[in-house]
């Protein structure tokens, strides 16, 4: 092995996605690099298809990528790739690149990158599965290798019309749990090892029985290109632990089963959240809850993007408060009337972080009685309370259903009517997390009837709209970021950088406002801003910009968390810019532009 | 004149460098710096080539244009009696190569050499470097520097001269500073890899504005600088790279 300068190996751990590698790794493959001068204008590659080739860096200067007419999609400086595929709006097959500056131009060649591909997650996920734009694959994580690229098996399948008797012994046959049950080349349905016994033996059916009468019509699928971590979301949003997945062209390429997927990645949240739905009391809840951070934490580090890692964490909540509902409900007897415990803030949007207050509330159908009162006092506080020792404490502005937030329908309009009709600043910044809410347990139609009526109210109230737009402006992101500081408004700088408060919250209370103002469905941000973007509220580009923004944010902050925890430090969100690549500095002043214009933008609409 | 090259049978080796040379030499049409290059520096204990001594020497061999990091090498070598054991050598039988982590000179050279097959040398300011090799390579292995050399410093000046920037950027011909002025890495390391390595990279860069000239080192008569002309370059012509 030749040696490499110390120079290269230090630039060449800043550069993404060579910054997840080991540092003795990074040093090999400085010594494998080849170095080329490229002057302005010099014709430097030509990809077509991207991600066949070797792997460019630039070290110097400054290259464009263009598309076959020679237009130019964008520009690549210091410390990024080319070669790759890469993620463009609209997409293009094939792109070439010219140098605009003089250059330096690193080479990694195809041989060294397949073996990094084949060898390390972090590269496989920027270079092969999913390319994403710049900011996307800048914080490293874009969850997890298609499930195409998992190497699933052809499944084994049947028509409807053959015998359940058959379909059993086809299973045995082939040691498999589950049979979907395919015609004219379309999944129609899917039978288990469950189903065969609840819905044919606890029936006494005969095994002479159509198969497509006992199936589960219609299941759930997901498709191919979707990484593995979604499949892992949807399994634990459905309770089930089989999905069937299909291509491009919605023909059944395989099941996966939540056992495959457990191999990807143990310590495994699904496991997590089926134990969780079975604990027996309130403390072997908490126990199992508090897991869940070092579980989340450890998936986090191993490349598991901001956007699934939040999915996981509340999905995990809603296990513990479903199973807490249930044990009060074992404890209490049948509920007086229909109930729904809703969820709120981070919890709703289902982008918890790994430690998080709760934020909750009651809705119920009607107005309670004393007898009624009493029970679903005892409900609240015995959720809340268990809630609390599952590590989601208390939550410190009292949003929870076991204080004031256990109300009729009736009464819960007349707050958001209320908060809508005469918003003042103070109650607005109260009241805005309650626009973000789901439905956990419970009634779900009501909390989706009280949430429609509460959007359309929230369209037609623009004064309300204009309160909310500008406490979304109280928190802004920073001017400049630099390795000893941070530079903030009117010339002071500060030393950390609360990456919550200056970089999330301001996109997430943005998505807010579009969505209010769209009267969008939507609670997650990054479904916010997708709809608000097709629905023309905001350009489709600037949706793709704040979705990164948000990401890459996101990003930084959850492994600085992850980090901390690795560490056994209570995970905050106070950010030490030195504690940061260049690159990420980089990058991380470039997502906070993109929020300032947004931010820029929404007020110049609102006339602040 | 070098009194070495008066010598018949040191004459003789040259020759065969310069014919084992010619059998890798791309074309007598192509600009010398076209040729398989290795760009060579050396840090040492002083400037004089009587009395100091080569330290380290880092080499980074340039092919068709491109650097290839996967050819670099770094010697330190081990100071001589003079310095340190000196004359106790003689007595306990222990050198100071045996005594430090360092290799011998003789180790260092002889990789210097194999490394050197076939290709042009390239160094920054190469009348320094050069004596302290051909001292060394005389005295340890009894050979004469064996291929022809492009001097980067003499190429940068030449450059700025046409140019016409010479006098507005004053004396800017350190390694550090050409390469600054050129857009290119400045490191400023004193560590003989690194700057055989921006040598390398200023050696590319320079390509691009113009042919070098080769030195023909401690040559006998005819003249002191060669330049081997041609139409055009395959290797760092602006035709990319072939992915």
């Amino acid at each position: 092995m030749s040696p490499a300068p110390k120079d290269i190996s230090e630039f060449l751990s800043q550069v993404v996605p060579f910054d997840a590698l080991a540092q003795d790794l990074v040093g090999r493959l400085a010594g494998l690099l080849t170095i080329r001068y490229f002057r302005a204008g010099d014709r430097i590659a030509a990809f077509d298809p991207p991600g066949q080739s070797a792997l460019f860096i630039v070290r110097k200067g400054a290259v464009e990528l263009l598309d076959a007419n020679g237009d130019s999609l964008e520009h690549r400086g210091e410390g990024e790739l080319f070669g790759h595929r890469i993620v463009f709006d609209p997409p293009v097959e094939r792109y070439s690149v010219r140098a605009v500056e003089d250059c330096l131009i690193w080479e990694l060649g195809r041989e060294h990158v397949e073996r990094l591909i084949a060898e390390h997650d972090a590269m496989s996920r920027f270079l092969a599965a999913r390319p994403a734009a710049r900011l996307a694959t800048g914080d490293g994580t874009t969850g997890g290798d298609a499930l195409a690229h998992l190497g699933l098996r052809p499944p084994v399948t049947t028509g409807p019309e053959r015998s359940i008797g058959d379909c059993a012994r086809l299973m045995a046959q082939h040691r498999i749990s589950c049979l979907p049950v395919v015609s004219d080349d379309r999944l129609v349905g899917i039978v288990t090892d469950r189903d065969l016994r609840n819905r044919v033996l606890a029936r006494n059916l005969p095994a002479d029985t159509d198969v497509g009468q006992i199936m589960t019509p219609d299941p759930s699928p997901v498709r191919d290109s979707a990484p593995a971590s979604e499949a892992v979301v949807e399994m634990m949003r459905l309770g089930v632990h089989h999905l069937p997945v299909l291509d491009a062209g919605d023909r059944l390429v395989a099941v996966v089963s939540s056992g495959d997927l457990m191999q990807l990645q143990a310590p495994d949240p699904l496991r997590l959240v089926r134990d969780i739905a079975r604990a027996e009391d309130a403390d072997a809840v908490a126990h199992l809850a508090r897991r869940g951070p070092a579980l989340l934490a450890g998936l986090a580090r191993a490349g598991t993007g901001v956007t699934e890692v939040g999915r996981m964490a509340s999905r995990i909540t809603d296990a513990c408060t479903g199973r807490l509902l249930e044990l009060a409900e074992r404890d209490l007897g049948e509920a007086p009337m229909a109930w729904t415990w809703l969820s709120f803030g981070s919890q709703a949007r289902l982008e918890q972080g790994l430690v998080s207050d709760q934020d909750n509330g009651l809705l119920l159908a009607d107005e309670p009685d004393d007898g009624a009162e009493d029970y679903f006092r005892s409900m609240a506080e015995f959720v809340c309370t268990g809630l609390d020792a599952c590590g989601y404490v208390f939550c410190p502005g009292g949003v929870m259903a076991q204080g004031e937030w256990r109300m009729s329908r009736r009464a819960w309009r007349k707050r958001f009517d209320d908060w809508m009709r005469e918003p003042e600043p103070k109650s607005v910044m109260h009241c805005s997390i309650f626009f973000d809410m789901r439905a956990v347990r419970g009634d779900s139609r009501m909390a989706e009837s009280l949430h429609r009526e509460v959007l359309e109210q929230a369209r037609e109230s623009d004064i309300f709209r204009r309160f909310l737009a500008a406490e979304s402006m109280t928190h802004r992101p920073p001017l400049g970021l630099f390795r000893q500081f941070v530079q903030e408004r009117g010339g002071e700088r500060s030393k950390g950088l609360n990456l919550k408060k200056r970089g999330v919250i301001p996109i997430v209370d943005l998505a807010r406002v579009h969505a209010l103002e769209g009267a969008l469905g939507a609670v997650h941000s990054e479904d916010r801003i997708r709809a608000a973007g097709e629905a023309g509220l905001i350009s489709s580009g600037d949706a793709d910009d704040l979705i990164h923004a948000l990401r890459f944010i996101g990003g930084v902050r959850l492994r600085h968390q992850a980090r901390q925890m690795e560490h056994g430090h209570k995970p905050d969100n106070l950010v030490d810019p030195d504690e940061l690549s260049s690159l990420h500095r980089r990058y991380l002043r470039s997502a906070f532009s993109i929020v300032t214009s947004a931010q820029r933008a929404l007020a110049q609409h609102y006339m602040l | 004149m070098n009194a070495a090259f008066l010598h018949p049978l040191r004459y003789w080796r040259w020759q065969r460098a310069r014919r084992r040379l010619g059998g890798n030499w791309p074309s007598a049409a192509l600009p010398v710096e076209a040729a398989p290059l290795l760009a060579i520096d050396l840090e040492m204990t002083g400037l004089d080539p009587v009395r100091d001594e080569i330290i380290s020497i880092g080499w980074v061999p340039i092919n068709a244009g491109a650097i290839d990091l996967g050819g670099a090498q770094d010697h330190r070598l081990a100071r001589s009696e003079r310095d340190t054991v000196g004359d106790s050598a003689t007595i306990h039988g222990l050198r100071d190569c045996d005594l430090a982590d360092a290799k011998s000179p003789d180790v260092a050279l002889r990789a210097l050499i194999a490394a050197l097959d076939g290709r042009v040398a390239v160094f920054h300011h190469a009348p320094l470097d050069l004596a302290f090799l051909q001292r060394a390579l005389a005295s340890s292995l009894r050979t004469a520097w064996p291929v022809p050399v492009i001097d980067t410093l003499a190429w940068h000046r030449r450059r700025m001269r046409m140019s016409g920037t010479e006098h507005a950027h004053g004396n800017a011909s350190t390694l550090e500073a050409a390469c600054r002025r050129l857009g290119l890495v400045a490191r400023s390391q004193h560590d003989a890899l690194a700057d055989a390595l921006s040598c390398a990279e200023l050696a590319l860069a320079l390509a691009r504005l113009g042919h070098a000239r080769l030195i023909e080192v401690a040559q006998p008569p005819r003249s002191g600088f060669h330049s081997v002309r041609s139409q055009g370059s395959a290797a760092f012509g602006p035709g990319g790279i072939q992915p």
